[in-house]
């Protein structure tokens, strides 16, 4: 019964059509804009904690799962990821296999998916013996960033895995 | 920092800021119950019930607050915060709270945490399981229930009912057919442990239990 009363459920007017490509549905609910101040203030905030953060686009209306995984119409809880991931054939890809257009996942404390990104750039940093990784994200409801990585907010969790969909990966 | 002080603070935009950093719920609610200000005022509405009062007058004024209807409740994140304050200091003063929050136009926070506080709804003690019955008002986005009766029912009755409630259905469907939940609407399997919970006997005996009846029940082709 909660799950049909639930924000997003299929009776939720706020919600949108959406699915997996196995047709299960995907809850989900638009969220109305937030005021120009609010915003604009939101934006200082995360500039001012983050400054290596370049905004792309100061909205509130999706979250980082509605701008990877709806095309930024609408929000989706992150406890819905693990069903498209799975529905939609992502599979885990290790760091020398990223390329831009990846999936990166964040999880919190406790292991629970927090957060997603889109890989914009991934090079090898030969001097620090990493990579370099670029992604684009919406920071909750804070604004859409491009931003390194590691280098979040730590509501939003820690970087954990990478993902994608992409087919014959090896053609 | 006086109480007042600190509610202009928790209405102001950079503490809505701070905390849509979330992606979800979940993390809106963490977020929220780890902020120093929340916690002061959480703490100061505990030890002075005056402060309570205040509290519970302003979240009465700000869910009626006109708004510019284009944009999201300014008030969203406050409201949210108050309420989850107020169930922490009595729940059922803080049910009242939420009935006219759940009024409050274009909120996102504030209505899911009025929703959740609606949806406690089965109020357990050890005498006795309290069901609140509501209605779902569809016509207001998000939508919110709205509760009108409350029930109380021993533990004694709750068995009782439970096998009552299952013959009627296992009647029901001998003569109609089995009832297919739909896979969008099962509800999630049980979560784990908080981590301050894990050593908890009880808590682990508890969840242990919840998942053995979620993979019996899950398990069942009607369920699926």
């Amino acid at each position: 019964m909660l799950e049909l009363l639930d924000l997003g459920s299929p009776r939720d007017r706020n919600a949108i059509d959406l699915a997996t490509s196995r047709n299960r549905r995907i809850p989900n609910a638009r969220r109305s804009e937030r005021a120009p101040e609010a915003l604009a203030a939101a934006m200082q905030f995360v500039t001012e904690s983050h400054p290596s953060a370049r905004l792309r686009s100061l909205t509130g209306t999706y979250n980082c799962i509605g701008m990877a995984f709806a095309n930024r119409r609408t929000c989706i809880e992150p406890h819905h990821v693990q069903m498209i991931l799975e529905d939609d054939a992502y599979t885990e890809v290790t760091p020398a296999g990223v390329v831009p257009g990846d999936l990166l996942v964040y999880r919190d404390r406790i292991g629970a998916i927090s957060h997603v990104a889109i890989v914009t750039a991934h090079k090898p940093d030969l001097a620090n013996a990493r990579w370099r990784t670029t992604v684009i994200s919406q920071w909750g409801y804070d604004g859409e960033y491009f931003h390194d990585h590691a280098d979040v907010n730590q509501s939003l969790g820690r970087p954990d895995r990478f993902y994608s969909e992409r087919k014959q990966r090896h053609a | 920092m006086s109480p007042r002080e600190m509610m202009e603070t928790i209405e102001g935009h950079q503490f809505a800021a701070e905390v849509n950093l979330a992606a979800g719920f979940d993390a809106f609610h963490r977020s929220i119950q780890s902020h120093s200000l929340f916690r002061d005022l959480a703490g100061l509405m505990k030890d002075h019930p005056a402060v309570f009062k205040t509290v519970l007058v302003r979240l009465n004024d700000l869910s009626r607050k006109p708004i510019r209807m284009q944009y999201e409740n300014p008030y969203d994140s406050a409201m949210a915060a108050y309420l989850m304050a107020a169930d922490g200091v009595d729940p059922e003063v803080a049910a009242v709270a939420a009935e006219a929050v759940s009024k409050a136009p274009n909120c996102w926070w504030a209505s899911q945490v009025s929703s959740g506080i609606a949806r406690a709804a089965s109020e357990a003690s050890a005498w006795d399981l309290k069901l609140i019955f509501g209605q779902l008002d569809q016509a207001r986005t998000p939508n919110v229930v709205t509760q009108h009766t409350a029930m109380a029912l021993s533990w004694l009755q709750v068995k009782l009912l439970i096998y009552y409630l299952q013959l009627d259905l296992a009647v029901y469907e001998s003569q109609y057919g089995k009832i297919v939940i739909p896979a969008a609407i099962l509800p999630p399997p049980p979560g784990p442990l908080p981590p301050e919970m894990e050593n908890d006997p009880v808590a682990r005996a508890s969840t242990e239990r919840a998942r053995e009846i979620y993979a019996l029940w899950a398990a069942r082709p009607e369920g699926a």
